[in-house]
């Protein structure tokens, strides 16, 4: 205490700045300090990229498969990165489809990842430009009841990481020519 | 002679100084650390960093060492300036503790016509925190909201609400007028407008006419242009609104002249999964038939988001600031003394 006193003024606000460091980081939650200051620091953020993208990836590989499928593939349910509200969503328009005798089968031609942005260590968008192909069959017999139908669109997923594995929280859909409204809504008041 | 061993700068009062200051930033750097979310996310309420544990251990810290201090200033008969602001920086930490006891702050959203009852199911349960979880005892009925925009109709300058109020600080209910731009004090709680928008109730039936799904959305629908989305109860469909209160086209650019429902109209979009289904506009009231189903958009209503907020710390640093203030006219006055006193010397 003594020899606190003693200290110059510039060399004891160093001090406090090095404490508070010290306090902010020992009462954050074990898991994240390292990882959160990392990030802060722009390290790790290549490899979270590339893990979404290869996600975007996989989400539409596994919602192609429940709905050419017509959600019957029940193992379909687990491998589709998402929340389960997301997955409900799906789930609810193919059981419908399926009830009304009919299915809907997409076919994707191409997906190119525009853009990952981060929003914050643990949520992230990842936009797109899809080109999908898709026809409303007869679930019975699989004859076709539309002619094929090309979908170009910009795809915006919404990611958010939880305990430690990143899921799809939302999906937006917007015309393939139409720019993308801003990402965060805020309040206009 | 050293700056620290000079006989000025060694009484206890100066003493004390040099840990308060340091004591003080530390606390301020720990707030803008978390605040910043450094090492962990920042809290969904950011009064919480007040109310953390450390802090509570920092400020009492802080407390002691400015009693302390005031304690010795007063020995030495420090100047009233100094010593109002050892009084305010107890005052603030005192108001830390007091937010830590009493604080409550809470959302609720409320259309037109809609009231609001003071109970918990009137808040949005996410938007509630509240260390005492005492709620604010209070009532109101939202009789009519009045937004006013610019000249384009794309920015909010105000919003009015005429409401009727009912607090424990009247008997009687009350017709009110509350602005965004002023929040009301009554019942010990702060209660102003954060947010607007339009509410609108769509309908899904089936080709019999029989209705399957129907409720109110509320929709961030403001400004002219803005979108926002929802999903039916009942179907995967995802459906994203864009609404124009009074349209007019601006060389192909759909917008709206003003706030008022003199043209209504709603640009539409359903999408099923990567199949865009509809993409057009739609008024209110006309019927839209898609995949065996119709679907309807009826009446829009205005909502408006009030953010009521319940802490006693805020008059107790209120008090504090108030002694800060008092102090630095007390030094301002003494200085003018000295200054003229010294020019009078001179002469």
């Amino acid at each position: 205490m003594l020899k606190l006193i003693r200290l110059p003024m510039i060399k004891r606000m160093l001090l406090a700045l090095l404490l508070a460091l010290a306090v902010a980081f020992f009462c954050a939650p074990r898991g994240e300090r390292i990882n959160r200051a990392l990030f802060s620091m722009g390290i790790g953020r290549k490899a979270d990229a590339a893990q979404l993208q290869q996600l975007v990836r996989r989400y539409n590989a596994a919602t192609q498969g429940s709905y050419a499928t017509a959600g019957l593939a029940v193992d379909e349910l687990a491998v589709i990165p998402a929340f389960p509200v997301e997955k409900r969503r799906i789930y609810k328009d193919i059981n419908l489809l399926r009830v009304s005798g009919k299915m809907v089968v997409f076919d994707k031609d191409k997906v190119t990842i525009d853009k990952v942005k981060f929003v914050g260590r643990d949520e992230a968008f990842v936009t797109s430009s899809e080109l999908w192909v898709l026809v409303l069959q007869d679930f019975a017999t699989r004859r076709k009841l539309t002619n094929l139908k090309a979908s170009q669109i910009q795809c915006r997923y919404h990611f958010l990481r939880h305990e430690g594995a990143w899921k799809v929280e939302r999906m937006e859909v917007f015309p393939g020519e139409e720019k993308l409204p801003p990402l965060n809504v805020r309040p206009v008041l | 002679m050293s700056e620290d061993s000079s006989p000025v700068n060694s009484s206890p009062f100066c003493r004390l100084g040099r840990v308060q200051w340091p004591l003080l930033l530390l606390i301020l750097f720990v707030m803008i650390l978390e605040y910043t979310g450094c090492f962990s996310p920042p809290p969904q309420f950011r009064i919480e960093i007040l109310h953390s544990v450390h802090m509570l251990v920092l400020t009492i810290l802080l407390a002691v060492v400015t009693l302390l201090r005031f304690a010795s200033g007063f020995g030495e008969r420090q100047g009233w300036s100094r010593l109002l602001v050892q009084f305010a920086l107890f005052l603030f930490c005192a108001a830390a503790w007091t937010s830590r006891v009493t604080h409550f702050e809470g959302k609720s959203i409320r259309f037109e016509g809609q009231g609001m009852q003071g109970l918990m199911g009137d808040y949005v349960r996410p938007s509630v925190y509240g260390r005492s979880m005492k709620m604010p005892a209070l009532g109101f009925q939202v009789n009519r909201l009045r937004p006013e925009t610019d000249a384009n109709g794309t920015s909010l300058r105000r919003l009015t609400a005429e409401m009727t109020l009912a607090s424990s600080w009247s008997k009687v209910l009350r017709n009110i007028t509350l602005s965004s731009r002023v929040p009301l004090f009554t019942a010990w709680t702060f209660v102003g407008m954060t947010d607007f928008g339009y509410a609108t109730r769509f309908s899904m039936s089936d080709l019999a006419g029989n209705v399957v799904d129907s409720d109110y959305q509320y929709l961030k629908l403001f400004p002219p242009g803005a979108e926002d989305s929802f999903v039916p109860f009942t179907y995967g469909y995802t459906i994203y609104l864009r609404f124009y209160p009074d349209y007019i086209d601006k060389q192909g650019v759909p917008t709206s002249r003003s706030a008022e429902y003199s043209n209504p109209l709603f640009k539409v979009r359903i999408v099923r999964h990567k199949d865009i289904i509809y993409n057009d506009y739609m008024k209110i009231g006309e019927r839209l038939k898609f995949d065996d189903s119709v679907f309807q958009l009826h009446d829009v209503v205005r909502w408006a988001e009030f953010s009521l907020v319940k802490d006693g710390g805020i008059f107790v640093a209120f008090a504090g600031l108030i002694c800060l203030f008092a102090s630095g006219i007390i030094y301002l006055l003494s200085r003018r003394r000295t200054v003229s006193g010294g020019r009078g010397a001179d002469a």
